[in-house]
This record gives C-alpha cells, structure tokens and sequence, in this order.
C-alpha cells in the first residue's frame, strides 16, 4: 500500500467515525431533548354540562421508557363520569400519549343537584404496576345542573337543573326554544354545529369559559339562515342558527398539546325574558407533531425545580 | 491450519444464525464465539491482524454471554413484548455492531495477507473487497441505528434491513473465505507481518 493511498483510506475512515459520532451525538441529544421530567396529564382545558352522554377524552404523556404505565383513571368528585380504560393513543417516539374516554351517565334520581359549577383539577391515576397517584389534568369545568334559568343576571353554568336533559342540549325537549339540527368537526380545528328555532326569540350572546382565553386562537362566527349576524340577533320559529368555529393553533403555540372542549352556550331570550342556554361543542385535540412535543417536553423541563 | 479455520468458520456460523424453541436459541451465539475464539487462536500468531482479532472475537462472546443472562426486553402491562429502543439497547447493539465489524476487519487483512504469501491472490483480493463491503456496512449501520431513538421508522426499517439482510450475506461470505484459506496449502508457511 503506497503512502498516499494510506493516507487517503485514514482520511475517509476519521471521515466515516467522524460522521458516525455525529449521528450518535445528535441523536442523543433529540432524545434527552425529547424528554419529560415526569409523566404527566396534558394541560387540559375541558368544559362540560354533566348531562348523561355528553364525553370528552382526557390525556396522558409519559416517556417511552417509564414503567409506570396508566391503566385507569379515577375522580371520586364525579360520581357519575365514567372513564373507560386508559389505552396507548400514539407512540411519538420518545413520548407515549396515553387516552381515556370520559362520559357522563344518568345521575341517581334521589342525586342532589349540584348547583354550583365544580372545578375539577385534579385525577387519580392508577398504574400498571400497582402504583397510583393524583396529578393535576388542568382544568375539567362542570356546569352546574341545566340551562333554563328565569333572570338574565344568573353567571352560565350557576342555574338550576331543569326537569329533564337531552343529550347535547340542556333544555327539555318539551321547553326547548331550539332543538339541534346537525354539527360537524374538522381535523383542521374547525367545526360547527346548528340549530332550529322552536319559537321567536333573541340570540343574544354565545360565551365560553375559554374564549377569552385562547384569544386570537378561537375565532367563531354565527350566521342565521346562512347570513353572518352581529350579536344580539332576532330569530323567528324556524330559523336555522348556526355557530361555526374555528381554533388557529400553530405546532409550536403551547395550545398544541392542550386538549380543548369548549360548551358554546348560545344565550336565547324568549319573549317572556326567560333564558336558555343551546350548547355548542367545539374540540381540539392535541396535535402531536415533533416540534409540538419538543415544545411541551421543554415547557415541562423549565418548569420542574 | 486447515482444522483451526473450519473451527472459525463453524463459529461464526453458529453466531450467525438463531434456531429457537420456545424462546430458547439452540445455537446460542456465546458457543459460536467460542469456537471461533479457538480456532483463531490457534494461528493468530501468523499476523498481527488475527492477534488483535482474538480480543474483539473474545469481546464478542463476553458480550453474547452478558446478553443470553441478562434481560433485555421490558415488558409492557399487557405482556406483550416491547421492542422500546433506549440508550442502553443501542450502545449494546452499536457495541456488537463494532466488535464485529472489527473482527471481520481483522480477518480479513490476517487470512488475506496470509492467502496472497501463500500465493493465492485471488483470495487475497476477495478478503479485500469484502473488507471494503463490511466497512460500508458497518460504518451505515453505526450511523442509522441511533435514528432509532427518535422515531425515524423508515431509517429503523433501512437499518434493520441493512443489519440483518447484508449481515448474513457478508458473514456468509466471509465463512466461505475462511474455509477457502484453511485449504491453501502452503498457508502454514512461516510468520508474516503487516507491511
């Protein structure tokens, strides 16, 4: 072997081991990048009306290499949400996102009636190894009872329960000013959902919790018979309401990985001045790109001690 | 000579396939490294190459004999197997990657060089080209395997494809040429040095 040739075979092989420690050193760091400090609930943001059928999905994030597995979680403050078995919902590499449906049953006739919204902010999880512990989810608002309320100055959610619910609405069907016509969502974070006026009456707001704080992240438009309508707005029986929604989250906002669920109560006044509350579910579901969970794993990162 | 290499080559075979049976490998890859260990130990003293090809073959079963005892699966809640890829799991690996490739190198240019001064340099020419082919193979795959820790699953896949697919056919290869030295017959001739 000539002296050049050497030369030139170490030269490609310093090049080779020099390129392999590259990978290695990257990767590596990806990984550690990737990382959670601890397993964790993703920061949820969740209104509901209680009402039995009504559901939601509540997340979970943990490290690829955690061996405390979620296998159930647990409220004891709502007796009647049931939560289904905790399953894999994607596997983000370093990350694992963990998912569990949650639904309302049918509350106990000899039940109270709960007649302040309740916040719930925290569940039990319970472990495939045994373990359990309670960690924080965010923030899980129940409305209190239903909608029908007799004054305009009660706060959304603090009326009281009416004789009976529907699934998706929360006036009795019988009472109802506005029974549901149809609704949609899209992967893309839009969606609408519409209803049908049973009598005249004024639209006169529809608010959410969490409006005021996704701020520009939420936009809503509400048309009436396929005319966009400043609020308030007089509907006559048989008008077509629709409220369409849109949520503008971008990978790297922080609001990616924030599973939203928001009640659009749309606020109806009858002629007698008696108020009714038309919800309007508007989702977003995480969207776990790999930026998204770099961003949230970084978040966690600065924020644990 | 002749026995030494066919000891070599029934090792690395033995290392390079798996028979199992209710999740036990008949042919474990710890008695394939022995055996190789044997037969090279028999002539390494010819090169210098196959000396130092003695200590990545006896690295090699250490590391098959730490990897038959300990446990390297974790398993999920469902008891399903869970093929997780850590740090640990690629450092074993990359680390086997290596001390293979490094005790292909070596018997390469040992048997090679030892083919060409007993005459042979066809077969000296082929250690060399498949010295080359393993290097390529090697050094891709010590680049792609830490891809698999941040979920790159098509570069997981090219990995395992190159890993497992080429593997065997350059292992093959190289026992093909091990068996062809162990027949040259003036290869006992005399101590030849790297130069």
């Amino acid at each position: 072997m000539t002296k050049q040739r050497r030369i030139a075979t170490l030269v490609i092989l310093v090049l080779a081991a020099l390129l392999i420690g590259i990978s290695w050193f990257e990767n590596l760091r990806e990984y550690k990048a990737a990382g959670l400090p601890a397993s964790r609930f993703l920061d949820h943001r969740i209104e509901a009306g209680g009402e039995p059928g009504e559901s939601f999905f509540l997340y979970y994030a943990a490290n690829n290499d955690d061996k405390r597995v979620p296998i159930a979680f647990e409220n004891d403050a709502l007796p009647n949400l049931h939560l289904d078995p905790v399953y894999l919902y994607g596997d983000y590499g370093r990350l694992r996102l963990y998912r569990a449906l949650a639904s309302f049953r049918p509350v106990d006739e000899d039940a109270k009636p709960r007649e302040e919204p309740l916040v719930v902010t925290a569940m039990k999880v319970y472990y495939a190894n045994g373990d359990s512990a309670e960690m924080p989810i965010g923030e899980l608002i129940v409305n209190a009872g239903a909608a029908v309320r007799s004054d305009d100055t009660a706060v959304l959610g603090t009326s009281k329960p009416a004789a009976s619910t529907e699934p998706g609405g929360s006036a009795s069907a019988a009472s109802s000013l506005a029974e549901f016509a149809s609704g949609g969502a899209s992967s893309n974070g839009s969606g609408y959902g519409s209803f049908t006026m049973n009598e005249s009456a004024t639209l006169r707001s529809v608010t959410s919790a969490y409006t005021a704080v996704l701020g520009d992240a939420f936009r809503m438009e509400i048309s009436v018979n396929g005319k966009v309508s400043p609020l308030p707005v007089a509907v006559k029986k048989g008008d077509q309401v629709k409220i369409a929604y849109a949520f503008f989250v971008t990978e790297s906002s922080k609001l990616a990985m924030m599973p939203l669920s928001l009640r659009l109560a749309a606020e109806l006044v009858d002629d007698q001045g008696k108020t009714q509350l038309r919800p309007v579910w508007a989702e977003h579901a995480p969207y776990p790109t790999k930026t998204a969970l770099r961003q949230f794993a970084k978040a966690q990162r600065s924020d644990t001690p | 000579m002749r026995r030494s290499c066919r000891l070599l080559a029934w090792g690395l075979l033995l290392a390079l396939f798996d028979f199992r049976i209710g999740g036990i490998d008949l042919l474990p890859d710890a008695l394939g490294y022995l055996l190789a260990l044997i037969g090279l130990s028999r002539f390494a003293d010819r090169h210098p190459a196959l000396r130092a090809g003695q200590f990545f073959a006896a690295g090699l079963l250490l590391l098959a004999v730490a990897s038959f005892f300990g446990s390297r699966g974790i398993s999920t809640p469902l008891g399903e197997r869970d093929l997780l890829v850590t740090p640990a799991r690629l450092s074993y690996s990359a680390l086997a990657v290596a001390l293979s490739l490094a005790l292909t190198c070596c018997l390469c240019v040992g048997l090679g060089r030892l083919a060409e001064t007993s005459g042979s340099r066809a077969l000296g020419g082929q250690f060399q080209v498949l010295l080359i082919f393993s290097l390529l193979h090697g050094g891709l795959l010590l680049f792609l395997l830490p891809f698999g820790l941040n979920g790159y699953r098509d570069l997981t896949l090219g990995t395992a494809l190159i890993g497992g697919a080429l593997g065997i056919v350059l292992t093959i290869s190289l026992i093909v040429l091990v068996r062809r030295a162990g027949r040259l017959p003036d290869i006992d001739a005399g101590d030849v040095h790297l130069s």
